[in-house]
């Protein structure tokens, strides 16, 4: 069984950046992957830090990271680390040609398709949300078969919302002569469209008489499927307009794209990525985890690594497992403490309020090193990066990405140090 | 001025029973609820049309009007029954002594049973602990509360009869010791106004002394508390009883694709429609007895009812009260043309509304005969029709669509269908719910917010528990004009919260992940609730 620098169990963003900072690193690198990673199911931006423990909004998020509780991973690790993770994961945008732009000195509020805004951090250029101030005149660009995005109902909320603008609608014609039996169209079937020299030239026809110079556009997130800009700048060119794809319910095209941008950044360094691998166990003998064992299909593959990380998510990835007043880990048996009463777990207002169950995750030492309930360390050699980690609400701080980067960084920088 | 010969308080199938029968005999009549049509016991309960087993041994005139009222209902509501079967089964724990007092009493009461041996039982439902004594097969049939209610209505509004709902009375005008009408608050609009009747017939269920009480008119009740929790597999495809004098947890009734598991019993205060942990891990302890596997099902949520028992005469409580109801005539107690209507199940529903509308209506000198056991609440689907609607539908379970809607709801949806194409598209994906259908619900006189499109068409009743279709029905409604969906954030709000409501007491497994899910959509992707910059 040959043995890698660094394993790491979990291809979501927490793994897969890590992977990526671990090669740039020089190091050797294998990942073990299940399923689709989240990131395919969200919008593919950076939340850093929207909303604080207490649920103020957050306007410098670099200032409030100071501030946060040692509980939470952010104050775990420190914000030098979030710093860190920023800047790599700048550079790898930049490199793979899909750049992100964003600082940690102050939040942008992304659009979504209920009207709404959500507070964000790194953003790709299909969401150009500084042009919102400098404009008053903004179109929604709606499609006719897309059942996940109304005009009218954006409408209504983004007036309330973002007063003092001047609303324009319109209503593009999709040419799909076969529609796909048995579902309805979704923004992957646009997306797919776009990508075609004919899609693109029929969606620029029907736009143009829509659009007025320096008009903002708000569309769903259609703008192709591949971590590039090639439809983007297409359509600028033509248009002279700023787009801005707003935040929407899966299929998540925009994850997608870094999903994609992250495998093949990881794979091109030489990262091996070995999918359909479900880890179930490990074998820690003397304080080191020596092996994870892998089953699929009846068959089971040992993996072994210098040092491991683990990966796997928290409750939706299953990294996670929850039975009536139990929570475990179930790759190296962790139990975490719940509530007894069921109703503990969870508080009345399901969005407005941060969960404890949200809250519960592995508990590490300063190296994020997962501890047992007795305090013990599980093994010397293993690290928890990503949402497996106690203390923080993302849905409720909107910060889920922004940990999974900056926990991948502060335990690379751990083992190896800094860039 | 509003008038009318009966008013009816009370949008539980009691109060629509009612409804129906006085509408049927020609008596105009207008009913009252303070919510939306079954927003109260009506639609919590087990979904058990009895056989009368349950009964036999220790309430036989119970167990005698429930096998005649099975018959009858599903004569006059095919669309709302799934006709099968119940197996009562003896597992080690229940006494043998009780299986023979069963058998005798059943058999008394006009009660089918046919015995089955332990592998027989097994060989039907797979499931079952293999450590089950004996089983007994009788008849039993599951019901849709919510389609009866609402069949139930549309029956009623054929022959005349008025419904509003989001109208509660809050007032009872009684002159000369006779009640000559109510006074109303319409939660929507926030009016109040008047209703002239000659005759009051209160039917609010376990709040009925609340309601009395407005007219001077002490009712004693007993309110009892029961919890059900809803599986999102069907574990069975019997309704299956455990053989021994009624308990909690002892029953397992299969709907569509999923299973309900009941109940216990709690004193409690009637809007008290909480589950607490002890109540589900009892019940599930219980009936691990039945299905060894229990906690490797799915959950989907948990809900709970309020049994509306009579306080009054009998002192006894709960599981052991008689389930026949009682017909109060105030006249007794100084206030005429009143008559408060409690207990009963909702078995009994129907013939409940004759005993009462035969009372009423001889004090109002109508003679006319009930028929509400002759005609069927829909007229059914006729051939032609389902054709066509297989042909309008996007895919399968037409069926289902079919019998939530019965001919003139199917008719005004295919309609839309054909007019409109897009209204073709599937927008509850769990349940199979087509944008038409949602459209027809949404702008019904009786429909004021997402929860009461819910209860008529099962969006966000299924899996995902509307994950998806919670905001994709917004969507498709937003083009139309509704009054109610100006907010839609609270819409929204409110609607997650009622889903909320019955997952959180059993939030492990599929459904914490589900809920992690939903979280994502609604509050980190759209930021529902969020405080703004």
């Amino acid at each position: 069984m040959k043995k890698t620098e660094l394993l790491i169990i979990g291809a979501g963003l927490a793994g897969l950046f890590a992977a990526c900072l671990a090669a740039r690193r020089g190091r050797k690198v294998q990942v073990l992957s299940y399923g689709a990673s989240a990131i395919t199911l969200g919008s593919g931006i950076i939340d850093c830090l929207g909303y604080s423990e207490i649920g103020e909004v957050v306007k410098n998020p670099w200032q409030e990271l100071h501030f946060i509780s040692s509980s939470h991973p952010y104050g775990k690790i420190g914000p030098e680390m979030v710093r860190g993770a920023w800047k790599e994961f700048l550079q790898i945008t930049k490199e793979m040609q899909y750049p992100y732009f964003g600082n940690l000195e102050r939040n942008y509020w992304l659009p979504t398709v209920l009207g709404t805004f959500k507070p964000t951090n790194l953003l790709p250029y299909t969401m150009q949300v500084d042009a919102i101030d400098k404009n008053d005149d903004i179109l929604l660009v709606e499609f006719d078969l897309l059942k996940d995005f109304s005009t009218t109902l954006a409408l209504r909320n983004f007036q309330r919302n973002l007063p003092g603008k001047n609303w324009h609608t319109c209503t593009i014609k999709l040419p799909f002569d076969k529609l796909p039996a048995y579902r309805d169209i979704n923004v992957l079937d646009i997306a797919r469209w776009l990508e075609t020299e004919e899609g693109r030239n029929n969606f620029l026809e029907q736009l143009r008489s829509h659009v007025r110079k320096n008009m903002v556009i708000f569309l769903p997130p259609v703008l192709g499927l591949e971590p590039d800009y090639n439809i983007l700048t297409f359509l600028q060119r033509r248009l002279k307009c700023p787009f801005i794809e707003l935040s929407a319910l899966n299929p998540a095209v925009t994850g997608m794209r870094l999903d994609k941008l992250l495998r093949r950044y990881a794979q091109h360094l030489g990262v091996e990525i070995v999918n359909k691998a479900k880890v179930i166990g490990a074998d820690v003998v003397g304080g080191l985890c020596r092996a994870v064992r892998t089953s699929n299909y009846a068959q089971e593959r040992t993996f072994a690594g210098n040092e491991i990380l683990l990966a796997t998510g928290g409750i939706y990835g299953k990294g996670l497992v929850a039975g009536p007043a139990s929570l475990k880990e179930p790759i190296f048996g962790i139990d975490i403490p719940v509530g007894a009463d069921q109703l503990a777990w969870s508080k009345e207002a399901l969005l407005t309020e941060r969960q404890p169950f949200a809250l519960y995750g592995i508990k590490t030492d300063d190296n994020l090193r997962p501890l047992r309930e007795n305090g013990e360390l599980v093994a010397s050699n293993l690290r928890v990066i990503g949402r497996g980690l106690a203390g923080y609400d993302f849905c409720f701080e909107k910060s889920g990405n922004g940990v999974a980067l900056s926990t991948a960084y502060a335990a690379l920088a751990n083992l190896w140090g800094g860039e | 001025m509003t008038e009318t010969t009966v008013v009816v308080i009370g949008g539980g199938v009691t109060g629509l029973g009612i409804l129906r029968d006085l509408s049927m005999r020609g008596v105009p009549a207008i009913l009252l609820e303070a919510k939306d049509l079954g927003a109260g016991t009506s639609s919590r309960f087990h979904g058990l049309l009895h056989s009368g087993g349950r009964y036999a041994v220790k309430d036989k005139e119970a167990a005698k009007e429930c096998i005649a009222e099975n018959s009858i209902l599903r004569r006059i509501a095919p669309y709302c029954i799934e006709a099968k079967e119940s197996m009562f089964i003896r597992t080690p724990e229940d006494p043998e002594i009780y299986e023979k007092e069963w058998l005798e009493a059943c058999a008394e009461c006009g009660i089918d049973t046919q015995s089955l041996t332990r592998d027989e039982a097994i060989h039907l439902e797979p499931n079952l602990n293999h450590d089950i004594v004996v089983a007994y097969k009788c008849p039993g049939a599951a019901i849709d509360g919510f389609r009866l209610l609402w069949q139930t209505a549309a029956s009623a509004q054929h022959y005349g009869g008025i419904i509003k709902t989001y109208t509660e009375v809050i007032g009872i005008d009684v002159q000369a010791g006779a009640v000559s009408g109510v006074r109303v608050r319409d939660n929507i609009m926030g009016l109040e106004y008047d209703i002239k009747c000659d005759y009051l017939i209160n039917a609010t269920g376990p709040f009925t002394g609340r309601v009395s009480s407005l007219a001077g008119v002490e009712v004693k009740m007993k309110p009892s508390k029961g919890s059900m929790i809803v599986f999102n597999h069907r574990l069975c495809s019997h309704i299956l009883h455990r053989l021994h004098s009624s308990a909690d947890a002892d029953i397992f009734v299969p709907h569509g694709s999923a299973t309900i598991l009941g109940t216990t019993s709690l004193d409690s205060e009637p809007e008290d429609i909480s589950t607490s942990f002890d109540e589900v891990k009892q019940m599930l302890e219980i009936g691990k007895l039945t299905f060894s596997n229990i906690y490797k099902y799915r959950i989907l949520r948990v809900f709970a009812g309020t049994r509306p028992l009579y306080g009054g005469k009998e002192e006894a409580q709960g599981r052991n009260a008689s389930r026949g109801f009682v017909a109060l005539d105030h006249a007794r107690d100084g206030v005429k043309n009143f008559m408060s209507v409690c207990g009963g199940k909702f078995t009994t529903y129907r013939l409940m509304a004759e005993k009462v509308c035969d009372i009423v209506c001889k004090q109002l000198g109508n003679e006319i005969a009930c028929r509400t056991a002759e005609e069927p609440l829909v007229e059914a689907v006729p051939k032609e029709m389902l054709q066509r609607a297989k042909t309008l539908f996007p895919n399968y379970k037409v069926e289902l669509a079919v019998a939530r809607l019965g001919k003139n709801g199917l008719e005004h949806v295919l309609e839309r269908m054909e007019q409109n194409p897009a209204e073709k598209e599937v927008i509850c994906e769990c349940e199979n719910v087509t944008q038409a259908e949602i459209q027809e619900v949404a702008q019904a006189e009786t429909t004021h917010n997402l929860n009461d499109v819910r209860r008529r068409t099962r969006l966000g009743m299924g899996t995902c528990q509307g994950t998806f279709c919670t905001y994709r029905s917004m969507v498709a409604l937003s083009k139309t004009e509704l009054p109610w969906q100006n907010d839609t954030e609270a819409v929204l709000e409110d609607f997650l919260a009622n889903r909320w409501y019955g997952i959180r007491p059993v939030l492990w497994g599929n459904m914490l992940h589900d809920i992690e899910f939903m979280r994502a959509i609604y509050g980190s992707a759209l930021n529902l609730g969020g405080k703004k910059p």
